[in-house]
């Protein structure tokens, strides 16, 4: 039986994401050793997805991050 | 969830309000980046912040699936989130603000090492990056935004946002893709 696997785009996003079968990693690996665009398209968008958790690391005003945090408890003492 | 949460939680319910100070620390960081990653703005991701925490303390009597906690709170700020954006109205908020990427946070989208990573590079990145991501469709945004910045499974998100796990993963590839196309002169 024929193997049935994704498009090149959506077989990206399945590896990238740890989601791609066994059989279509197989047929995905010869893909980036025959096609250099899909190998720079993975690239692409492995770096992208390692550049979106930058937003986890964003600091914030130490004084408005306490002033945030004694609003949430004045708050919530209010009303308790 | 860490027994120390499990603990708070269940020591607010019976009324002890320093506990939920664990609540607070243990969901801060996670509640403003989704925040921020939605709106762009560090004041409005601070306002989330607080009101999400408010309407968790007042509800935390009914929750009887502890377990499904995380899940409630990261929903209740998520849904604030794109309420605030709603709220608008089209008004243009700067996203350039008080909050800032630590110089120690490398973002790099080309694989060309020649490029000089000069900060103002970096910025402007950075800049384009939130842009890009503030201009994504609600739906798609916010998938983007739990599973690939705050890391949650393709099934977590379907719960929080209703939504079978095929829309998940249809919708996170497009916002992939649009941000892409976004940020193209970078790559």
């Amino acid at each position: 039986m024929p193997v049935q696997c994704p498009t090149p785009e959506e077989m990206i996003h399945q590896f990238i994401d740890g989601e791609l079968s066994k059989t279509c990693r197989k047929v995905f690996a010869t893909m980036l050793k025959d096609d250099p665009e899909i190998k720079e398209e993975l690239a692409a968008y492995t770096r992208l997805v390692a550049a979106l958790k930058a937003f986890r690391r964003v600091k914030y005003p130490p004084d408005k991050l306490r002033q945030a945090r004694t609003a949430i408890m004045e708050r919530i003492s209010t009303a308790a | 969830m860490s027994s120390e949460l499990q603990v708070a939680i269940g020591r607010c319910k019976e009324g002890d309000q320093n506990a939920f100070k664990v609540i607070i620390k243990a969901f801060e960081r996670r509640i403003l980046a989704i925040a921020y990653s939605i709106l762009g703005n560090s004041d409005e991701a601070l306002e989330v912040m607080q009101e999400t925490f408010f309407r968790v303390y007042k509800s935390i009597g009914r929750i009887k699936n502890e377990a499904g906690f995380s899940r409630f709170i990261l929903k209740v700020a998520t849904n604030y989130a794109i309420d605030v954006k709603r709220r608008r109205h089209g008004r243009q908020v700067s996203l350039d603000d008080e909050a800032v990427l630590p110089a120690s946070v490398q973002i790099r989208l080309s694989d060309d090492r020649t490029k000089p990573d000069t900060i103002l590079e970096r910025n402007e990145l950075w800049n384009a990056l939130k842009a890009a991501v503030a201009s994504l469709p609600d739906k798609q945004r916010t998938t983007l935004v739990l599973h690939d910045i705050d890391g949650l499974s393709k099934a977590e998100v379907g719960k929080i946002m209703d939504c079978p796990q095929g829309t998940v993963r249809s919708n996170l590839h497009i916002a992939r893709k649009k941000v892409k196309a976004k940020l193209e002169e970078f790559i």
